[in-house]
């Protein structure tokens, strides 16, 4: 007899509802989609496939210790118990504490933590307990120029709003490929139908992206396919149009806005005509949208993850923010709008931490964990021996972060390495202590990213499916010993059997009034919150003492960002087109590098990550498909293979990034189908970092396409 | 995975068959494998190449790509040129590799066991699709495409390929990578009508829906049904399988469809079998017998007429499936045209033979899809790997380095991947200002030239071992 549980997924935003079937053993058997679930959405492929990581024998089921030295490519490792490495790491980060102060400790959180809602708790408690500034996590590659952005403009890096998909007239996506992605920064039900259904009730959909994503077709709008890295001067121009066509009339530009002025001053610099050769963008089509866009009865502008990684995403983020503000479309039907959520308030900006580093001083905003210091700078903070030990909470910085090779270095020299993980990582592979961790199965959740950020509010509890197998941990629980053993203050002090865990998640439902108990008394452990008014925006999200949205944030032109607007400008103008700029491309069966050791998604041309080229570029250089290719920047080089890709602009080549696993030699399927890693040849040091985000570039670099010697 | 040598297999025959056996060994991850392909013409895919329609491009560009990332992977070697047989033995391969898989497919044609097949003007279709796919066996062939009228024995998909491939307009095929030689032929062409004869009606004919689906498209040749009637709407039984329902609506489409006029046409003759071939030296007519259906229940079965029809054609093909051929040193059912086997593994006279496998057409007989490779090759794989589980495989007496030096000595022409990938540029390139994917090298010299360079081949000339001969 199978038994069924209700669960949701924990991949990615929409934490779809999953129905987790049993055998008779209590063994999960197959992940099903909970259809009954009260917030609706399908569970997708990855999510369906989950037990293909839960029964991986490449899995993670005891703590580990290196025995050989980092220099070795390849880690010995002895399965020790809990106590000892808990005990030992304890002793060692307290002695580097001693001799090099808080600070020499860094710590690296990679992107499975935004689903882990006890991590997302635990994470303040860690930075106040190890009381180290060397904080990173993956934001700083994929969405902190957002947070940023919502600092200066609302006054809360937590002032997120989402698009009314259900009822807008007008959808602009930038830089986001929603089909394939499920939206990023919002928590939309897996239903692709949302989207389908706006041209069905006569409004439209338009992409603008260096590639005609999956997102693009018959059945949603076109693509304009603009050039990589020029999204910002696209919105620059649209901009200029609605302030020529509105004059920016809208009531609550009056009522809200601060230095509106300054904005149209903005605004009135950058036409169409004048970035349509450095957008690849038509100034007759660039009008277009933005008079579709003007004349929508509501209209949303969504931009996401190409915009924000390339170089320019806090200038993007603020235009996106200033096109749904001047035309009236915040906080209204078919607009954006903060939905409600289990986080009440958007916490308002506290002030800023300067940390003093051997680079210079470094700042970061507080409160919160959104926009932490830049991950392009772990390395040369680790050569310069400001950070000297590293811990690492399910991230993969060595192949994540640009420049691996030199990262190896720089981490082969570190007195501490240790790595939190389900899988043996590359990133594993170099740290002394290895500690396995639940995967989503084994641990009880509540959907906390997504709250706020849904289409169709709703609080989900699930129970752990199973007990965590073998010697597998939470995080919390590690981390809070490891806090005991290194005499800082944790949890766990004089109540070693307190569970942390189930205080955190029962202390934030209370927000809502609601708890575990009542919780796993609905339906799929689902609760419907009540919606709340559109304009209630302006209420919660404007955190500025003034209460004003400010449209031309003085801390932008302080930190140059204007001017380099500009100066990025001169470099686009003056490009050759023969340049071709490798942009970074998502696909259906890779979610970072999660599924990279997950057999039935590393079958055929998902063996590896090509390089896709548009015929026009591969008959230009004379390659052909299949084609050894030296692909190179000034920062580094790869070797891969060309496959042709006529979905790309011309002078676009593109690849998926979490690749390039040959040392990991833990996974086994992954390292089988090593591909290459394309973050060895991005922008690195101070200079590669957006001011005040802290955003890498990852997207839109010029690059070299040469054909490997046979 | 454990850290002992690798399990070192070689692979003979690199098509579908044989890459989909290579793609399983690399994906399992309890033991670390080495391969070598060994391929008896200078370029890999098999049928893929030499199968597959030209006007199929799509159906050929997925199966390549899929193929291509199995090749390109650094454990997998490519000894292309290398003739089993020829250059190695079949009992040298099962010395030196851990463990052999013999995917070579099929080499010949079922015959039809009447009078007049060895007459001029009479193929097997394997011999037509190879000439117009550019394999290097048949480049020189000539087939007289003078009289009005070929004749297709058999209506697989196969016949459905050829029938495609004689009727559409030569422009067309040539954006193709249709080999030139059978471009310059059909350009010669007069025939005007393609008869595609078959024991079985309509309901029960061997093509899949989707091969006949395909004649519904612009500058297809007109459709027309012999033999066999195509139900009206009203007299399909209704619980006839959605299959069969499918295949009458399509070809009541196809033959209501306006005759396009001056164009060439197919003609579908169903319930015919052909008795006997006619000529003098060279074939004139098919004599034919109807046949009749008799249903029982869920079966049915053809009764053969007695009277003896004639039908004028100049060029006749037989399309009634391939056939496996022997290879020396390797046991064969010559009733059934396979290598026998369980599940893959090879069966001498007393049992299975230690670190013999076969995977494909010859393990299975010719049938199914490339598709249909993928769990054929499963079982085998299976078989193979529990086998040195178990311990059942003896060791291969050369190491990797040593192979690659022994079958380069063996023959210095050896095509190893880069050398093939300098092949595929070379027609790549080729085909470039012409619109097409490809002009495909048809001549072993010509391949051999584009590997390798044409100086690298000359000097290479010298030394040719013959096989047999450890050197």
């Amino acid at each position: 007899m199978t038994r069924l549980k209700s669960s949701f997924c924990r991949i990615c935003e929409p934490a779809c509802p999953l129905k987790v079937h049993f055998d008779d053993s209590g063994m999960p058997v197959e992940l099903s989609p909970d259809f009954e679930n009260p917030a609706k959405g399908v569970a997708c492929h990855k999510g369906l496939s989950f037990l293909d990581i839960h029964n991986d024998p490449d899995r993670l089921n005891w703590p580990l210790k290196r025995t050989n030295p980092r220099s070795e490519e390849r880690g010995e490792f002895v399965r020790i118990p809990w106590g000892q490495a808990l005990a030992e790491i304890g002793s060692r980060l307290r002695d580097i504490r001693e001799q090099h102060g808080a600070k020499s400790i860094a710590t690296y959180a990679g992107n499975p933590g935004a689903f882990n809602s006890v991590w997302l708790l635990f994470a303040p408690y860690l930075k106040q307990a190890l009381a180290t500034q060397f904080r990173f996590t993956s934001n700083t590659q994929d969405t902190s120029n957002k947070m940023a952005t919502l600092a200066e403009v609302y006054g809360s890096p937590a002032a997120f709003k989402i698009p009314d998909l259900d009822n807008t007239d007008y959808l602009l996506c930038i830089g986001t490929n929603p089909k394939v992605s499920r939206w990023t920064l919002m928590s939309a039900e897996n239903n692709w139908e949302v989207v389908k259904d706006i041209p069905r009730r006569g409004g439209k959909v338009r992409f603008i992206n260096p590639r005609t994503t999956e997102s693009s077709s018959v059945d949603t709008g076109p693509t304009l396919r603009i050039k990589p890295g020029a999204d910002a001067y696209f919105l620059a121009a649209m901009l200029h149009e609605v302030e020529r066509l509105t004059s920016f009339k809208a009531d609550i530009v009056e009522k809200y806005g601060r230095n509106v002025d300054k904005l149209r001053a903005f605004a009135r610099k950058y036409s169409p005509e004048s970035v349509a050769h450095v957008t690849g963008i038509s100034t007759e089509e660039i009008r277009a949208v933005a008079r579709e866009y003007v004349e929508a009865k509501s209209a949303v502008v969504y931009m996401a993850t190409g915009a924000n990684q390339g170089r320019q995403g806090m200038i993007a983020a603020w235009l996106t923010e200033m096109l749904q503000f001047v035309t009236g479309n915040l906080g209204r039907r078919g607009g954006t709008y903060k939905p409600n959520g289990l986080v009440t308030t958007c916490a308002p900006v506290t002030g800023v931490t300067k940390i003093e580093s051997s680079l210079g001083t470094l700042e970061v905003i507080e409160p919160g964990m959104s926009v932490p210091l830049p991950a392009n700078l772990m390395v040369p903070l680790m050569t310069s021996g400001d950070i000297r030990a590293l811990l690492v909470i399910f991230g993969n910085p060595l192949l994540t972060v640009a420049g691996e090779s030199e990262a190896r270095k720089a981490y082969e020299n570190l007195e501490l390495i240790v790595s939190l993980d389900i899988f043996q990582s590359a990133t594993s592979e170099m740290a002394d202590y290895i500690l396995p961790t639940t995967d989503f199965l084994e641990r009880q959740d509540i959907n906390l990213v997504g709250s706020g950020l849904q289409q169709r509010p709703n609080v989900k509890y699930t129970a752990a499916m199973v007990a965590p197998a073998h010697d597998r941990r939470e995080e919390w629980w590690i981390l809070s010993r490891i806090l005991q053993e290194a005499g800082l203050e944790s949890p766990q002090d004089g109540n070693p059997n307190r569970d942390w865990g189930t205080e955190a998640i029962e202390k934030i439902l209370a927000n809502q009034n609601l708890s575990i108990e009542k919780l796993q008394a609905q339906p799929s452990g689902t609760v419907l919150l009540e919606p709340v008014p559109y304009d209630l925006v302006f209420e919660k999200c404007l955190q500025h003492p003034d209460k004003k949205i400010d449209c031309f944030p003085a801390k932008f032109e302080a930190m140059g960002l204007f001017e380099r607007f500009d100066q990025i400008y001169a470099e686009l103008s003056a490009e050759s087109d023969d340049v071709l700029k490798l942009i970074s491309l998502r696909t259906a069966y890779m979610n970072n590098s999660w599924f990279v050791n997950t057999p039935r998604f590393r079958a055929g041309k998902e063996r590896d990550n090509p390089l896709h080229m548009s015929s026009y570029d591969i008959e230009r250089l004379g390659l052909v498909e299949g084609e050894k290719v030296t692909l190179g920047t000034q920062f580094g080089s790869i070797e891969t293979h060309v496959f042709t890709d006529d979905s790309l602009r011309e002078g676009v080549v593109a690849m998926t990034h979490g690749y390039g696993q040959d040392k990991s030699f833990g996974m086994r399927v992954a390292r089988q189908n090593a591909g290459s890693n394309c973050n060895e040849l991005m922008p690195r040091g101070p200079a590669s970092v957006e001011p005040i985000s802290n955003m890498a570039w990852l997207t839109g670099v010029p690059v070299t396409v040469a054909p490997c010697a046979l | 995975m454990t850290d002992n040598a690798p399990v070192r297999v070689a692979i003979v025959g690199a098509g579908p068959a044989g890459l989909y056996a290579a793609g399983h060994l690399l994906d399992n991850r309890d033991f670390q494998v080495e391969i070598d392909f060994i391929e008896r013409l200078p370029t890999p895919w098999g049928l893929v190449r030499s199968g597959v329609a030209p006007d199929h491009a799509e159906k050929k560009r997925i199966v390549d790509r899929l193929f291509d990332f199995t090749l390109r992977d650094p454990r997998v070697r490519f000894f292309g040129n290398i003739a089993v047989g020829e250059h190695v033995t079949t009992d040298e391969l099962a010395q030196w590799y851990d463990a052999v898989i013999f995917a070579h497919g099929a080499g010949s044609h079922n015959a039809l066991g009447i009078e007049g097949e060895t007459l001029d003007g009479v193929w097997g279709a394997r011999e037509f699709v190879q000439f117009y796919n550019g394999h290097p066996d048949q480049a020189h062939l000539h087939f007289d495409v003078s009289h009005p009228r070929a004749v297709i024995v058999g209506n697989g998909n196969v016949a459905l390929d050829i029938a495609r491939i004689l009727t559409t307009d030569v422009a067309a095929l040539a954006q193709t990578d249709i080999a030139d030689h059978a471009l310059q032929a059909l350009r010669n062409s007069r025939i005007e009508e393609v008869v595609v004869m078959g024991r079985r009606d309509l309901e029960f004919a061997a093509f899949n829906n989707p091969e006949l689906e395909e004649f519904d498209r612009e500058g297809a040749a007109d459709i027309a049904v012999r033999g066999g009637l195509v139900p009206p709407r009203s007299q399909l039984e209704p619980l006839a399988a959605w299959r069969a329902h499918r295949r009458f609506e399509i070809m009541r489409a196809l033959t209501a469809r306006p005759r396009r006029g001056g164009g060439k046409r197919i003609v579908f003759h169903f319930l015919a079998t052909p008795v006997a071939l006619r000529g003098n030296g060279r074939v004139k007519q098919v004599d034919y017998v109807t046949n009749s259906a008799l249903r029982s229940g869920g079966t049915v079965s053809y009764k053969a007429g007695t009277e003896v029809e004639t039908l004028p054609a100049g060029l006749v093909l037989l399309a009634c499936g391939y056939r496996g051929s022997p290879l020396a040193g390797l046991p064969f059912d010559a009733e059934s045209g396979v290598v026998p086997n369980r599940a893959g593994r090879v069966l001498g006279k007393d049992g299975a033979l230690s670190g013999i496998y076969v995977t494909g057409w010859i393990k299975r007989g010719c049938r199914g899809i490339i598709g249909s490779n993928r769990w054929c090759a499963d079982e085998t794989t299976k078989g193979l790997l529990e086998d040195y589980r178990a311990g059942r495989l003896a060791a291969g007496a050369l190491q990797r380095d040593e192979l690659c030096d022994l079958l380069t000595r063996r023959n210095p022409d050896v095509v190893m991947f880069d050398h093939w990938r300098a092949i595929d540029r070379a027609e790549r390139l080729a085909g470039r200002g012409a619109g097409r994917p490809r002009v495909k090298l048809t001549r072993t010299d010509a391949l051999l030239s584009a590997a390798h360079g044409p100086s690298r081949r000359i000097a290479a000339r010298s030394a040719e071992p013959t096989a047999g001969t450890v050197s």
